[in-house]
């Protein structure tokens, strides 16, 4: 990189146009192979997300021109972290959401895998059960769930009385729904995460297994020193994109709880889609979205910085 | 020290199978209630004591269906918008991907950097805006509307980026010295060479927009251009009352696909393992 | 030179298949509503397909979303340029709307034709402040006591309650809560999660008890008032003797049988006809709503809904003689096709007096009749820019009263000063 950069005789950002007429060519034929997808990019990502910061500083209700929004400034940032219970709240649901999904999801998802990776017989068939609920729509989970935690006529409640336990509200339940759908968020995706942690096993070669044996370490100790160590660039890829996704949760909190009861399993982009398509809050949900999106950028930064330097370390 | 393990290990085994049976069963299990229950009829449900079985099973649930959903359009719908984005991402990706490994032109750079940069953009964060530009051309309820937005991925630029620079740069340089034009490399050297990642890439993206949910919500009004996923959210209230009725839709929007994933386990399994190691 | 000439190429290119692909449109006419059940979709199309006969050049479209989707739907349809010519929305809206510019003016003739048939409370309901009316009015829904006869004599009363001592006492005597803390039967069913169904019987009760939503010119917020909290602290003891529970769904649960009483609106009649756990004609009971400590009569709540035109709609004299057509009466006595639709499909009082003549019959049963005679005294809900938004704020605050996460007093003040910048915000922008 330092090379490259003192042989540069003119600033980076002017082109260097190859001298060869078939050089040129073959430079005309690359622009050809990006232009599309550059083009998309621009128009649906980069674009809006400059619009979207710029509709973040006004007040607009999406059915007046673009041209006659009301400048507000910082006043929906200000609003939202300051003075709107609603943001704040679904704010820290969020978090917890994404806490305890991605702690059992990592937990469970290495456990299963380590158990699928020993001596066992049929693990493609148990791959392929723990992957179901994977490739299964959330909205159709959502369904299945708020029926099977239903209070009245779930399964699972009749399962607990029946066996002389108390009847739970679940998802109707203030302190419960929440962390019933942490649990249905863990029941989609722990499969696809038990998927990555076994590829990652299979990838740890014999060879060090063996070597500790004759140093005559424990299956403990294997664990700690070998599996633990070799496993974290698959373990940086589970947190940080389970933490991704888990922070941006819709589908299965709109279509079971609805953020209900009384807000208490409120997620931000669900908030964020009722201030904008409900009450045609442009200009706040625009702000919430940057703020969440601030928060991801933020954490997935720490995430790699520590599980990257500890891989470092040992 | 012989003698402890040779009792200990059947105990361990016993141990491991009875760990996975059981959380085998937690996973399959809703499913299996769900088909249980939309073979139920509306006061079997509800009954007190609750009954683990219909008495008879009421295959009558399914057609009754039909009538109100329009289960072959919404299939329908849901392929053809996620093979034409499917199709799409692959094409586009691969070429980009091509383009930034194994070409050198101005701003090559700048503009991956760039890509890489929008691979962090959060959907959401772009929902607003892209609604509004879709609306812009026209395009709310219509297919363009839900397929167009997803037809380029930065993530599949950079995964296909990724693979193509591990492609010794001879094969390409072979071809050429044959006479081979720029697009028959890619066609006949690149593409049969990445097939993995394509597959890997498709799988992601298929299962991404079979199941998405918010943005066709949104774009999409109209009865006869809903997903499967819009049909499952306007069964919940048509079906509100009638949750033997909303079992059995839902059953009949999510198995076909389960079956076809059972299938092809092997690929879509791999496939998925492979973004872990490469991502 | 020859790479810009490429990339320009590109770009026609991208810009041509973008063209083509917006270009058919079609010339129907499109009707959206939140009726969606099978058998109102069925009634709809009947009335539609009625039309088209009589009328062979134009063709109607019937779109229905789910009543939670309506509002959103009429919002970015509208944005999308796509919006349907024809609406049936809740009165709520109105305001922002029209604030919105989203609705046509109705011709005089329609004017003229709701001025003559149309008590003079309902036009109201369907105008703005400034006096215009923009629709046809549809429903009118008071709310009142329904109540499950059988359960109530079961826990030993013969009559439903007429103060709030009386409907606690009831309430808790009727709810049963088994060893594994199931509760088999409840006392008052509420509707959690839906907006109208917290918010309306919350003000039956406030009204019952003398209170106000907001203030006459509707700049402010009344609901945080002494009468305000008694109502919300009605709830937090009912949640406290076990007389009502959120995780029970009024909804559902009284058509079963479970549940002792609920305070809803006449349309639910189909549903409780077909109900297996309760006999409509010798089992279901309506009463006016109890009244309070600070109120001296039973009072209640009304809302309406309407059809309206889209001011984008390329057809609005269609659209408006469409909506003529389902409204007014074809032949004299007759009644209208959406008045026999709302009396016969959905058991809702009709606004037009014809109608109201002419289902005379299917609205004196001992459950419609109940309502008709409410709704001569019902309040009609205060519409106003930015209400879905206050009513919505309020719904969640009741909820977190009754899922007892906080008391009424701060539950109403925390919603009366978000009320109240909305009402100020709102009042702002239409003077800037």
């Amino acid at each position: 990189m330092q090379a490259r950069l003192s042989r540069r005789r003119r600033a980076w950002w002017l082109p260097e146009i190859p001298k060869s007429a078939l050089m040129r060519r073959r430079m005309l034929w690359a622009y050809a192979f990006v232009a599309a997808p550059v083009v998309a990019l621009l128009v649906f990502l980069l674009g809006p997300i400059l619009f979207s910061g710029w509709v973040s500083l006004h007040r607009w209700d999406m059915l007046s021109p673009v041209s006659e929004m009301p400048w507000r400034g910082l006043s929906n940032y200000r609003y939202l972290l300051t003075k709107d219970p609603v943001f704040l709240k679904s704010l820290g649901n969020t978090f917890f959401f994404a806490i305890g999904g991605v702690g059992a999801n990592t937990i469970l998802g290495l456990g299963f895998a380590l158990l699928l990776n020993s001596r066992i017989r049929g693990r493609a068939i148990w791959r392929v059960l723990y992957f179901m609920p994977v490739i299964t729509a959330p909205l159709a989970l959502a369904v299945m769930f708020a029926f099977i935690f239903d209070r009245n006529y779930g399964l699972v409640n009749n399962v607990i009385t029946a066996i002389g336990l108390p009847r739970q509200p679940f998802l109707s339940g203030p302190n419960q729904a929440l962390l019933t759908l942490v649990f249905i968020a863990v029941y989609q995706f722990v499969g696809y995460y038990i998927v990555l942690f076994l590829a990652g096993l299979q990838g740890i070669p014999q060879d060090y297994y063996d070597a500790a044996q004759v140093d005559g370490a424990g299956k403990l100790q294997e664990f700690r020193y070998i599996t633990l160590p070799l496993l974290r660039p698959v373990m940086l890829f589970v947190v940080v994109t389970n933490t991704i996704g888990a922070l941006q949760v819709f589908d299965l909190v709109f279509a079971t709880t609805g953020g209900a009861p009384a807000n208490s399993s409120m997620t931000v982009v669900l908030h964020m889609y009722n201030t904008a398509f409900k009450f045609s809050r442009m200009g706040r949900a625009s702000a919430m979205a940057f703020i969440l999106f601030g928060i991801i950028l933020l954490i997935t930064i720490v995430q790699v910085r520590l599980l990257r330097d500890r891989a470092y370390q040992d | 020290m012989q003698s402890e393990s040779a009792l200990l290990q059947p105990l361990a085994r016993a141990l491991k199978y009875v760990t996975l049976a059981l959380g085998a069963f937690v996973m399959v299990f809703p499913f299996v209630w769900m088909i249980i229950a939309s073979l139920m009829t509306a006061g079997e449900i509800q009954l007190r004591p609750p009954v683990w079985l219909p008495a008879e099973p009421q295959f009558r649930n399914y057609s009754e269906l039909g009538e109100s959903i329009p289960m072959g359009r919404l299939y329908f719908n849901s392929l053809f918008t996620s093979a034409l984005i499917v199709f799409g991402v692959l094409l586009s990706s691969s070429l980009a991907g091509f383009a930034f490994a194994k070409y050198r032109f101005p701003g090559r750079e700048f503009l991956f950097y760039l890509i890489l940069a929008t691979m962090m953009i959060p959907f959401f964060v772009t929902l607003i805006p892209v609604f509004f530009i879709v609306r812009q051309l026209g395009w709310i309820d219509t297919y363009q509307g839900l397929v167009v937005p997803g037809l380029t991925s930065a993530y599949g630029i950079f995964l296909m980026r990724q693979f193509i620079i591990t492609l010794p740069d001879e094969l390409i340089d072979a071809a050429r010295i044959d006479g081979a034009s720029e697009l028959r490399i890619f066609w006949r050297i690149i593409v049969p060479l990445v097939k993995p990642a394509l597959a890997t890439l498709g799988t992601f993206t298929f299962i991404g927009s079979w199941n998405a949910f918010l943005w066709p919500l949104l774009v999409i009004n109209s009865r006869e251009l809903m997903t499967l996923p819009l049909g499952i959210n306007s069964m919940k209230s048509l079906y509100a009352d009638n949750t033997h009725l909303l079992m059995a839709g839902t059953a009949v929007a999510v198995l076909p696909m389960l079956c076809v994933f059972i299938f092809l386990q092997r690929y879509f399994i791999q496939g998925i393992a492979l973004t872990g190691l490469k991502g | 030179m020859r790479t810009q000439r490429m990339l320009t190429g590109l770009l026609l290119c991208l810009l041509l298949i973008m063209g083509a692909a917006a270009a058919a449109q079609d010339t129907t006419l499109t009707m959206l509503t939140h009726w969606g059940t099978e058998g109102q979709l069925a009634a709809q199309q009947a009335i539609i397909d009625a039309y088209m006969e009589a009328n062979p050049e134009v063709a109607i479209e019937l779109v229905t979303v789910d009543f939670g989707e309506l509002r959103t739907k009429i919002i970015t349809g509208r944005t999308a340029g796509i919006s349907a010519d024809v609406y049936h929305f809740y009165h709520l809206w109105l305001p922002d709307f029209v604030n919105a510019g989203v609705l046509a003016e109705p011709p005089q003739d329609s004017l003229t034709y709701i001025n003559d048939n149309v008590a003079q409370g309902t036009i109201d309901a369907v105008s703005t402040s400034d006096g215009q009316t923009w629709g046809y009015p549809t429903e009118v829904n008071p709310y009142l006591l329904v109540y499950n006869k059988r359960l109530l004599a079961e826990a030993g009363y013969d009559a439903p309650p007429a103060n709030w001592e009386e409907l606690k006492e009831i309430a808790a005597a009727i709810t049963q809560v088994d060893d594994t803390g199931a509760i088999s039967q409840l006392g008052l069913g509420v509707m959690a999660g839906w907006d109208s169904g917290i918010v309306h019987p919350f003000s039956a009760l406030l009204f019952s008890n003398g209170g106000a939503y907001l203030s006459e010119d509707r700049t402010i917020a009344e609901f945080n008032s002494a009468e305000g909290v008694e109502t919300l602290q009605l709830y937090a003891d009912l949640v406290a003797n076990g007389g009502t529970d959120a995780s029970i769904s009024g909804l559902g649960d009284f058509p079963s049988g479970t549940v002792g009483m609920v305070i809803m609106a006449p349309w639910w009649r189909a549903t409780l006809r077909a109900a297996e756990g309760i006999d409509f004609d010798t089992e279901v009971g309506v009463a006016e709503i109890p009244v309070g400590p600070s109120g001296d009569a039973p009072s209640s709540i009304a809302y309406t809904w309407l059809f309206a035109v889209d001011s984008n709609s390329p057809n609005k004299p269609a659209a408006w003689d469409f909506i003529h057509w389902m409204n007014a009466e074809q032949e004299a006595g007759a009644g209208s096709a959406i008045g026999d639709f709302l009396v016969n499909a959905l058991g809702a009082i009709p606004s037009f007096n014809h109608d109201q003549a002419a289902f005379a019959e299917s609205m004196s049963d001992h459950y419609v009749s109940a309502f008709v005679a409410a709704s001569a005294y019902a309040q009609p809900e205060q519409i106003v820019a930015g209400g879905q938004e206050i009513k919505t704020l309020l719904q969640v605050e009741i909820e977190a009263v009754l899922a007892g996460m906080t008391n009424p007093e701060e539950a109403l003040a925390s919603v009366e000063m978000q009320a109240n910048a909305i009402l100020e915000e709102h009042r702002m922008m239409a003077e800037e």
